[in-house]
């Protein structure tokens, strides 16, 4: 919800919204001169004559769509008036005037609507027209015409080399924001994480080829994540994280049904409700499930299951986070209500309402998914569609087999709730060429590392569950063991274990085959060390 | 008083810009005077524009300009029309009573020192009263023309919104002597901008010809019709 001044809350919440300083509905369209406007004279004006404004805002999309609607007597908002083209064509007696609305009116041309109550106005879009339609019979001009965000969805892409994106590394977020700068939009976007472990999430492929719009990259990219792109009213796209959802989260605003509720159209459907998904990603693929969608909706009698492809899910854990976020989308389709109500300007998309309705019985919060104003002869209203202010979890597998026990640790296993440890080794007598490999659930972190007395460190971010660290030693040195010692410190620096409070690595000098002490490589001795995370 | 109605006679350019005659806060510009001769009326027609910037956060500044009229003799400036924001060419027509008059723009405390308005041309239109209307019947009192829609809520309480416009409309009838009178009055002056002045003030508008009923007794025509003013009812040209 915006900050509105005293004077608009008023308007806004009484009963009489009528006086004639004060209080009555009131609409501005800012109209930018296009370069092809000479008569034009000023930077920007308002739109005259408006007859009604039309506007829609959904979370879908953040491009909002407006209808405007105008008296054209004598064709004066006409794009190719021109002046004598028809005999004198008069305002008024004997006083031809040429139309400073000439080649104003046309695709392209941007402007801003605000509503307010009188005096009262906020900017509730930026957006460009589309389509001009002239009713002769009716005299009217119909401008129709999408915010700043149709940039993304019509102008095709302009990459210098082949890909916008050239950078598989890049995170989603710096994509989408690279994405739109390149079609002229501003963004204020941030770094993508998965909760927890707070990997980045990384485009993992070049992206964004010629011809291509970057609404459809983006689109993908963000659906499956828990966050969603709005436009605000200046035209920046604005990436917000979905709200957790809960029925007790606060509501910014109440809607009775005995004080502004004018219509109230409530619904349930299951039509798009899954209750498994299959996240691929490559080869790897994991199926979710939420039970509560079985039990709840589908009473144990129906069985759906969906397929995404996500690129980027490249772990488990990023793979039960998108179906977190689908499921959640799902929750927010199962339960919808569509209100009309004198237009409370300041609400915005995701805003917390309560909704008291005594015929659909509906009295909790819910969520705004999509506004509708409309400003007519008739006043100034809004129909907002709001969904459950609820989510469902994804179930914890129920029929999997229990996953395998944890190698045996040579070292002593210890248990963090860290999802990051850096681990210090070096080796605490003579530099004699110990060397040795070191893997990290099953990925090789170092490649015949030299133990040196400095030292080296080793940056473990931890899943959830049995982290195994395995040394493999290739090298003891010239002279007796290999060896070395440890220091384990927290993300932030901390140190959890100093050196001497954990037993030191020794790998005892068999199969050794050269004089340097390079071990047999088919009888390399190893040493397990399990970090489990909770 | 007898209520007359006024017909356009000819007009005047009084000034022909185009300049800006107005920037920053607090300014008042008025026009060359014009003469509005003892029975008879006036109308001015300006072709204003004004340029006032929009806050940084894109919202509209509370920047105004009001369109006035000015009594020489009283030397007295009447606020007739607020303009709130920016405006490309815009021509307000301003009916003015009897006197020494001048039309102008004046900018609210509000308004930028770099927002300006700017005038193009002024024309002076003068009204005499209309010949052939032998005289004027039955006229109703201005009638507003802003509408307060209701709307019931669920559960039957009352929301209000007021909208349509700050307009009038007057009810009369114009009665001619003869057919000639009727059919001259119809085919020259029906549909062009006239003038009313009577007890409940001086009003500017266009009678509305599918609103008008027109009927004869024995050799005489009457027409009642009904007249749309912008003017607010009750004040006339003498307020907004």
């Amino acid at each position: 919800m915006k900050p509105v001044n005293v004077e608009l809350q008023q308007a806004m919440t009484s009963a009489w919204q009528n006086g004639k300083g004060f209080r009555r509905p009131s609409a501005a369209v800012i109209i930018e001169r296009p370069p092809a406007a000479t008569e034009f004279l000023v930077t920007d004006a308002w739109l005259p004559d408006v007859i009604s404004i039309e506007m829609d805002t959904d979370i879908e999309s953040p491009g909002k769509t407006f209808t405007i609607i105008c008296s054209n007597e004598n064709g004066i908002l006409s794009a190719d008036y021109r002046f004598n083209k028809y005999g004198d064509v008069r305002l008024f007696h004997e006083v031809p005037i040429p139309s400073p609305w000439r080649n104003v009116l046309l695709p392209e041309t941007e402007l801003s609507i605000h509503f307010g109550y009188n005096g009262n106005y906020m900017r509730m879009m930026t957006g460009t027209i589309d389509n001009v339609n002239i009713d002769s019979q009716g005299r009217t001009i119909k401008i129709t015409g999408r915010s700043m965000y149709k940039k993304a969805l019509s102008s095709t892409l302009q990459p210098k080399d082949t890909y916008v994106i050239n950078d598989k590394n890049m995170n989603v977020g710096l994509a989408v924001e690279e994405l739109l700068k390149n079609v002229g939009l501003e963004s204020v976007v941030f770094d993508l994480k998965e909760p927890g472990s707070k990997d980045p999430f990384i485009v993992t492929k070049k992206m964004g080829l010629r011809r291509e719009h970057p609404a459809d990259l983006i689109t993908s990219m963000v659906d499956s994540t828990f966050t969603v792109l709005i436009e605000d009213q200046l035209g920046v796209i604005r990436m917000k994280n979905v709200p957790v959802f809960s029925r007790s989260s606060k509501a910014v605003y109440t809607f009775d049904d005995t004080i502004e509720i004018l219509e109230s159209d409530f619904e349930i459907d299951d039509s798009e409700i899954f209750n498994a998904i299959l996240i691929k990603c490559g080869k790897e693929a994991n199926r979710f499930k939420s039970s509560t969608i079985f039990r709840n909706i589908f009473h144990e009698k129906t069985y759906r299951e969906m397929e995404v492809e996500v690129p980027w899910a490249d772990t488990y854990e990023k793979r039960r986070y998108v179906a977190q976020s689908l499921f959640n989308q799902m929750a927010m389709r199962w339960r919808k209500l569509s209100i009309t109500v004198p237009a409370v300007l300041p609400l915005e998309l995701l805003d917390v309402v309560l909704v008291r309705e005594r015929i659909s019985q509906v009295n909790w919060n819910l969520h705004i998914r999509a506004i509708k104003y409309s400003y007519t002869y008739d006043g100034l209203f809004q129909t907002l569609e709001l969904a459950d202010n609820t989510g469902f979890k994804v179930s914890n597998p129920e029929h999997l087999p229990p996953p395998p026990p944890p190698p045996p640790s040579d070292l002593p296993p210890f248990t963090v709730t860290d999802a990051k440890l850096s681990i210090e080794v070096w080796d605490f007598s003579v530099e004699d060429g110990d060397r040795m490999n070191v893997y990290f659930n099953g990925r090789r972190l170092k490649k015949s590392v030299f133990i040196r007395n400095k030292g080296f460190t080793l940056n473990l971010p931890l899943k959830k569950g049995p982290n195994v660290l395995k040394f493999v030693g290739i090298s003891a040195g010239t002279m007796s063991t290999l060896s070395g010692r440890f220091r384990v410190r927290k993300e932030n620096g901390a140190i959890l274990y100093d050196a001497g409070d954990l037993p030191d690595l020794e790998m005892a000098r068999t199969n050794v085959i050269s004089k340097s002490g390079y071990y047999d490589p088919k009888k390399r001795p190893s040493k397990t060390w399990v970090i489990t995370r909770v | 008083m007898l209520p007359t109605l006024y017909s356009h006679v000819e007009e005047t350019e009084i000034f022909e810009g185009p300049s800006i005659v107005v920037t920053g806060a607090e300014r008042v510009w008025l026009s060359p005077m014009v003469n509005v001769e003892e029975n008879e009326v006036g109308m001015l027609a300006m072709d204003y524009a004004v340029q006032a910037a929009v806050t940084s956060a894109g919202e509209i500044t509370r920047a105004e300009v009001a369109l006035v009229t000015h009594n020489a003799k009283s030397n007295f400036t009447r606020q007739r029309k607020i303009i709130r924001g920016s405006r490309t060419w815009t021509r307000v027509f301003l009916p003015v009573d009897t006197g020494q008059r001048k039309i102008g723009i004046a900018t609210n405390e509000y308004f930028r020192s770099t927002d300006n308005a700017r005038v193009r041309r002024i024309f002076y239109h003068r009204y005499v009263p209309s010949t052939y209307v032998h005289a004027i019947h039955e006229l109703k009192p201005p009638k507003p023309l802003y509408g307060l829609q209701m709307q019931n809520t669920l559960e039957g309480s009352v929301r209000t919104q007021r909208t349509g416009n700050t307009g009038t409309e007057i009810e009369m009838t114009l009665c001619f002597l003869t057919h000639e009178g009727f059919n001259k009055f119809m085919e020259t002056r029906h549909d062009s901008y006239m003038i009313i002045k009577c007890r409940y003030g001086l009003y500017g508008g266009y009678l509305n010809g599918l609103d008008s009923e027109p009927s004869s007794v024995g050799a005489s025509v009457f027409l009642r019709v009904k007249m749309i003013s912008d003017q607010r009812p009750g004040a006339g040209s003498n307020g907004i």
